[in-house]
């Protein structure tokens, strides 16, 4: 039986895809940072915030890895969001030393003020990153949903689109795999959060692109099962979006 | 858009942040049962709207937000 206050957890149909975050039923917002463990290299997406919210995180990645922290190799981090960013330093305390942080250009420049000092990789869109093995990671910018700076990564192996706040949810009733009525909690989070249509529409196009088989986003539950994954798409697209101005 | 399209608009959305379970209670609370057909409301509409819009937005500040933002969008005075 799984806890998933305390356990990291394997995501179906993959080998070595962990969730390692946390689901706040009492705010309605889960945090999904995820590790890809790659042979003996590990790379941390979206690491998480800092305090009790880092142990959480920090705990399950001790499971995952076995004590093992100077496995991860290399983190990434999918726009500036403190909810992502706030333990990088943490982090980077207790892995590799030359850790690689994989960021984007224009979300580099915030790194100094989560006093994140290691190394960093630029990406732009298309960029690849490649595990030892040969395994593959493609970076897809994903501009103004919802930062200038924001991307997506793709891991061609798994099929797996690790998709930061897009397919994002606001759910007190959390689930780690999205259930019937996970595209309106959807709906929740993406309509007060994106600003206009043209870059969501312009997101939606990149990934139809792709051949999705998983959606792991930052917030919510993950989507599975290309059906799905063609909903979930649809559904953003026709999102009402930026309606606050 | 009325306010029983309305009510039924923002349950829908319930059903995905607080699971279907506790949305019809929330609504049965207040004097709204919901269906497949739609919404029925045995007194007041205004008074039921507002008892459930309160517990909607009770219970989370993600949930209050999201209500706000429906009405926005649809012309609604809370
Ligand atoms: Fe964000
Ligand atoms: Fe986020």
């Amino acid at each position: 039986m799984i806890d998933y206050e305390k356990d990291p957890v394997l995501i179906r149909g993959t080998e070595d895809i962990w969730w390692v975050g946390f689901g706040d039923k009492k705010v309605g917002f889960a945090n999904n940072p995820y590790l890809i463990i790659d042979e003996d290299e590990a790379m941390l997406i979206d690491p998480g915030p800092r305090g009790r919210f880092y142990k959480i995180v920090h705990n399950k990645v001790a499971k995952a890895l076995k004590g093992d922290f100077e496995k991860i190799k290399y983190m990434a981090v999918q726009h500036e969001d403190p909810d992502l960013c706030a333990s990088l330093p943490l982090f980077a305390q207790i892995v590799d030393e030359n850790v690689k942080l994989y960021v984007q250009t224009r979300t580099a420049a915030f790194m100094p003020y989560f006093e994140y000092e290691g190394a960093m990789v630029t990406i732009e869109d298309g960029d690849k990153m490649s595990f030892k093995s040969g395994r593959e990671l493609t970076f897809i910018t994903t501009p103004y949903v919802h930062f200038a700076g924001s991307n997506v990564i793709y891991d061609s192996k798994t099929k797996t689109l690790f998709s930061s706040d897009i397919f994002g949810a606001f759910s007190v009733d959390w689930n780690l795999y999205a259930n019937e009525y996970y595209l309106e909690a959807m709906k929740a989070f993406g309509e007060p959060y994106f600003g206009d249509h043209r870059s969501v529409a312009s997101a939606m196009e990149k990934f139809e692109k792709l051949d999705i088989e998983r959606i792991c986003p930052q917030h919510g539950s993950i989507i599975d099962g290309k059906e799905n994954v063609k909903n979930a798409i649809e559904v953003v697209k026709e999102m009402t979006v930026g309606q606050w101005v | 858009m009325d306010m029983k399209q309305f009510i039924e608009l923002v349950a829908k959305r319930g059903y995905g942040i607080y699971g279907k379970e506790t949305i019809e209670k929330m609504a049965k609370d207040a004097g709204i049962s919901l269906s497949p057909t739609g919404v029925a409301i045995s007194g007041n509409v205004e008074a039921a709207a507002r008892k459930f819009f309160d517990a909607y937005s009770k219970t989370t500040p993600v949930a209050a937000m999201n209500l706000k933002m429906m009405a926005k969008m649809h012309n609604i005075k809370l």
